[in-house]
């Protein structure tokens, strides 16, 4: 299988696509 | 971004410039691999034979398979049904795999449907043509009456006609991880998953098979059409069935030229993928045109009282062949041709691969175990009960397969041999499929849509 010249070499490293965790409230300030 | 030097050498290395092998004289240091968070989309085809599927200890094998693939027995990530399982090995060295240095690898490229050289080209109907110039070869030397005998069952039978071809390459879109050498055409990786799988083909040229059979026949055009299109279907539809043992989608996409059909306009994005191929179902001429023509054919008169060819009726016909009779005479008793007899089930039987060695009507008899065999598992495949041992069990599937069986197997088996869930008949699919039916058999049991494997039925110890 032809594949021409080298021209650069990789690490594909795929990142899992997740849902943004939501961040946990914060609990109201009391005075 | 690129982190190689371009070479300048004209000696070095001159000749593995296509493999893309890093020359050592303009990258004399370390190469530092760039990090891509995303796997990469490439293109490559794997062999594939009805008999082995994918498997590749039986089949012979190219320079790429030893590049890619570890000898069975060695390692335990390989699944040998799955030549795409487990990380590129190398061959020659020590090392990881891929080298930048060497040729190693997993190889795919970067574009869909390249069509230039012939065991990587992604297009196979030019294999299956060579296919039917062997056989049509072959064919010729018998008597007239016997040609018209087999080619009337290839012309109507697309379970025959899909039977003749040995080996054919079927495309898969493939998503690439781990080291990558980029190349200018393609890559080389350490990983390689299919996503989905191809076959691309060229309607003209299967159209070019099926009116050389039905010229022998004097068939008109619109039914050499629909024969071609019944074709297009039914392997469609086998190769999406065995794909799904191997969990994959398949696709059929036939070449479309723009130049010859100028009211149409050439479909991009994802239904060409910047080539000449068009999914069956997006096909403006094959599936309006022609399907239209084939289901006219269907309705018409011709096909209503149309009688398919019975293989028992072939048989007793071949009996008077005498094409080869001078021939055989000399050696049909030599050792040789008595140890080909003696082995005949499991090894693939195609009319092609009779060679005038035997008597056509005795070559027959193998030739249908198999023809029948390969429509069982085509049934196997597609329905939910597989535990029926012989192809009588099902219900009649003379149009599906284009010849009628049922009097053949009705002289060949006695009603009692039929019902006993014990004997397996000469053409059971897991005689003649020795690598896929096991791994058919596994698929059915992870799924649970099998009761038991036909292989534990016999009990010893009730004996």
């Amino acid at each position: 299988m032809e594949i021409g010249k080298p021209l650069r070499v990789i690490e594909a490293v795929p990142v899992p696509e997740t849902a943004p965790v939501p961040e946990p409230e914060k609990e109201k300030e009391t005075v | 971004m690129n982190n190689l030097n371009e070479c300048t050498c004209i000696t070095v290395n001159r000749l593995r410039q296509h493999h893309g092998v890093v020359c050592t004289t303009c990258n004399p240091n370390r190469i530092e691999h760039l990090i891509v968070p995303q796997a990469i989309t490439a293109y490559r085809v794997w062999r594939y034979d009805h008999q082995n599927a994918f498997h590749k200890s039986t089949s012979r094998k190219g320079w790429s398979d030893f590049n890619d693939v570890l000898p069975p027995g060695f390692g335990n990530e390989h699944d040998h049904m799955q030549p795409w399982s487990g990380p590129a090995y190398c061959m020659h060295h020590n090392h990881k795999a891929p080298n930048p240095y060497c040729s190693c690898g997993y190889y795919s490229i970067n574009k869909f449907g390249k069509t230039n050289s012939r065991p990587f080209g992604h297009d196979s109907s030019a294999q299956i043509v060579s296919c039917f110039e062997r056989l049509k070869r072959d064919m010729e030397r018998y008597e007239p009456q016997t040609q018209k005998l087999l080619a009337d069952l290839l012309f109507y039978s697309p379970v025959a006609k899909t039977m003749e071809i040995l080996e054919f390459s079927l495309l898969s879109e493939v998503e690439l991880t781990g080291t990558i050498v980029e190349c200018e055409m393609g890559y080389r990786s350490e990983f390689v998953t299919p996503q989905k799988m191809y076959l691309l083909l060229d309607i003209d040229k299967l159209y070019q098979v099926t009116s050389y059979l039905g010229k022998n026949l004097a068939k008109d055009e619109a039914e050499i059409f629909h024969v071609t299109y019944q074709w297009v279907v039914y392997i469609d539809n086998y190769l999406t069935n065995i794909m799904k043992l191997f969990g994959l989608d398949f696709e059929l996409r036939l070449k479309y030229n723009p130049q010859f059909h100028r009211e149409y306009e050439m479909l991009n994005g994802n239904q060409s993928k910047g080539s000449d191929y068009l999914p069956l179902r997006d096909h403006p001429l094959v599936y309006t045109k022609i399907r239209f023509i084939s289901e006219y054919m269907e309705e018409s008169e011709k096909f209503q009282f149309h009688k398919y060819p019975s293989l028992s009726t072939i048989l007793e016909e071949l009996k008077n062949d005498t094409s080869n009779i001078a021939y055989l005479d000399r050696a049909r008793n030599s050792l040789a041709a008595r140890h080909r007899r003696s082995r005949w089930i499991g090894t693939p039987v195609t009319l092609s691969n009779n060679m005038r060695r035997d008597h056509i009507a005795s070559f027959f008899e193998n030739y249908a175990d198999y023809l029948l065999s390969f429509a069982h598992f085509n049934c196997m495949l597609s329905e939910k009960a597989n535990d029926k041992i012989n192809l009588l069990s099902y219900p009649n599937l003379t149009k599906q397969f284009g010849f009628q069986y049922h009097t053949y197997l009705e002289n060949k088996y006695e009603a009692k041999e039929v019902l006993d869930q014990y004997t397996i008949s000469k053409e059971h699919p897991s005689l003649w499929f020795k690598n896929v039916y096991p791994y058919f058999e596994q698929y059915l049991e992870s799924r649970g849509l099998n009761t038991i494997p036909i292989h534990t039925k016999l009990d010893l110890d009730e004996l």
